[in-house]
C-alpha cells in the first residue's frame, strides 16, 4: 500500500485525525499530505519544522539519555497536547528519516491511534 | 569439626540459606505478597532476611509506597511519604535494627498510614549500592539528600497545582520532578533516574522563563508534550507546564498513553480561564 493510500486509510479509521503528512526528516520536506480540507503551504511547512524540532530534540543529551533503550537515543514519538488539538509525530524505526506528522482533535483515542500509526510507518515501503 | 558444639544451629543455617537462595538470587522484581496476619512482623522479617544490599519497595493496593534500604539485615534508610504525600528520607543513627527503626517516629506513622490502606501489600526488591550511603558517613544518597533538603526549603512555599497532580502520576512513573521558580517542589523516584531528569527540568525551566518573557503574562500557559524513545525498551518523558511550574515524569514507553489520559482528565477539571 503506498503512502497516500495508507494515510487515507488511517484517517478513515480515525476521523479525529484531520491532517496527516509524510515527512523526510533529513530533507526537511513533506512528501505527501492527507487532510480533511485544503491547507496552506505554510501550515504544512510548519508541521515539518515542528516534526524536525521535536524528533531531533535528543541531540542535547539529557533527554536522549533518559529515553534510550540502551542502543538508540533518538526520539521516535512526540505528542504535543493542546486544549483543542493533539499533534502526533512518529519516526519510523526502520527508516529513521521517515516520519508521520498528524494533527488530531482532542477527542482522538491515542491508545488506539498510536499503535495503528506506528504499524503503518514501520511497515511502509516507500520504494514502491 | 571435632567439637560439635561449635557448629551453628541447623535452623539458622537453613534460614540463612533460604534467605540467600530465594530472596537474593531472585532479586524479586516480581511482586511478592506480604502476609497480612501481622504485616509489621512480616515486613521486619523481610528486612532481616535480606542479606545483600537491596532496596525493598513495599506497595499497597492504593499505590502507596514505602522503601527500605537494607544490607545484612540492617536498615540503612527509609524513604516514605508524609500525610501530605511528600517524600522524606529517614536515616537511623543507631544500629539499624529494623525492629527499632520501624517504631521510630516518623517511620512508624508512615507505616501506620501505609498499612491502613493495604488489603494486600506487596514487596519488590531492587539492587542497591550501599557505597552511595557509606562513602561519606555524613551523606545520604545524593538524590535522596536533595529530596530532604529541597522539600524542607519548599515547605514554606505553597505547592503548585502540578505538584498536586504529580501525586497521581506516581503510579505510572519511575521518577518525577516539579520545578517552579528555580526550586524543585517535588523530587520522587529512582535516584539513578532523578539526576538526569533534574538536569532536563533545569534546561526546560530556562526555556520556559525565556518564553514567558516573550509572551504576555495573561496568555494561557498550560501545555503538555511527551517524548518517547524506541518502542522496544525505550522510555518516555512527560513534560507539562502549568501556572509557571514544570512537571517532568519518566515512565516506561508502554505507560505514556496512560499518563496522557491522566493529564487530559486533569485538564478537564481546570477552569476554562486557566487553559
Amino acid at each position: 500500500m503506498e503512502v497516500a493510500e495508507r494515510m487515507r486509510s488511517l484517517r478513515t479509521q480515525f476521523p479525529e485525525c484531520t491532517l496527516m503528512a509524510f515527512a523526510d526528516l533529513s530533507a526537511g520536506m513533506i512528501l505527501s499530505v492527507s487532510a480533511d480540507t485544503s491547507r496552506m503551504q505554510e501550515e504544512i511547512s510548519g508541521l515539518c519544522s515542528t516534526a524536525k524540532d521535536v524528533l531531533s530534540c535528543t541531540a542535547s543529551g539529557s533527554l536522549g539519555s533518559l529515553i534510550t533503550n540502551g542502543t538508540d537515543t533518538n526520539a521516535f514519538e512526540a505528542i504535543l497536547i493542546e486544549h483543542e488539538e493533539v499533534g502526533v509525530f512518529l519516526r519510523s524505526t526502520v527508516k529513521q528519516n521517515d516520519a508521520f506528522c498528524c494533527v488530531c482533535s482532542a477527542q482522538i483515542s491515542l491508545s488506539h491511534f498510536l499503535p495503528a500509526v506506528r504499524a503503518a510507518i514501520d511497515t511502509l515501503d516507500v520504494s514502491q | 569439626m571435632s567439637d560439635g558444639a561449635e557448629l551453628p544451629d541447623v535452623s539458622v543455617l537453613v534460614s540463612r540459606l533460604h534467605s540467600l537462595s530465594c530472596a537474593q538470587s531472585l532479586n524479586f522484581r516480581e511482586k511478592c505478597p506480604l502476609s497480612m496476619d501481622d504485616p509489621r512482623a512480616s515486613l521486619i522479617a523481610k528486612i532481616e532476611e535480606t542479606q545483600l544490599p537491596r532496596r525493598l519497595v513495599f506497595t499497597n493496593d492504593r499505590a502507596g509506597k514505602i522503601s527500605f534500604f537494607v544490607n545484612g539485615g540492617r536498615l540503612l534508610g527509609v524513604e516514605y511519604f508524609t500525610s501530605l504525600g511528600k517524600t522524606r528520607f529517614y536515616k537511623p543513627s543507631g544500629t539499624g535494627d529494623p525492629r527499632r527503626v520501624v517504631c521510630t517516629e516518623p517511620v512508624a506513622e508512615a507505616l501506620e498510614r501505609f498499612f491502613r490502606k493495604a488489603n494486600q501489600p506487596t514487596v519488590r526488591s531492587y539492587r542497591f549500592d550501599p557505597n552511595e550511603l557509606q562513602d561519606d558517613e555524613e551523606c545520604d544518597p545524593p538524590a535522596i539528600l536533595d529530596i530532604s533538603r529541597v522539600l524542607s526549603e519548599a515547605d514554606a512555599i505553597p505547592l503548585s497545582p502540578l505538584a498536586a497532580f504529580s501525586d497521581q502520576c506516581r503510579v505510572l512513573a519511575e521518577a518525577l520532578v516539579v520545578l517552579k521558580d528555580g526550586e524543585f517542589q517535588v523530587l520522587w523516584g529512582d535516584p539513578g533516574l532523578l539526576e538526569p531528569l533534574k538536569s532536563l527540568a533545569m534546561e526546560e525551566g530556562a526555556k520556559h522563563i525565556e518564553q514567558t518573557r516573550i509572551v504576555s503574562e495573561d496568555m494561557p500557559e498550560t501545555a503538555c508534550a511527551i517524548y518517547s524513545g524506541h518502542p522496544s525498551g525505550g522510555r518516555s518523558v512527560f513534560c507539562a507546564t502549568q501556572s509557571g511550574a514544570i512537571l517532568l515524569a519518566l515512565c516506561p514507553y508502554e505507560k505514556s498513553t496512560e499518563l496522557i489520559t491522566l493529564w487530559q482528565s486533569h485538564l478537564a477539571k481546570l477552569p476554562e480561564a486557566s487553559l
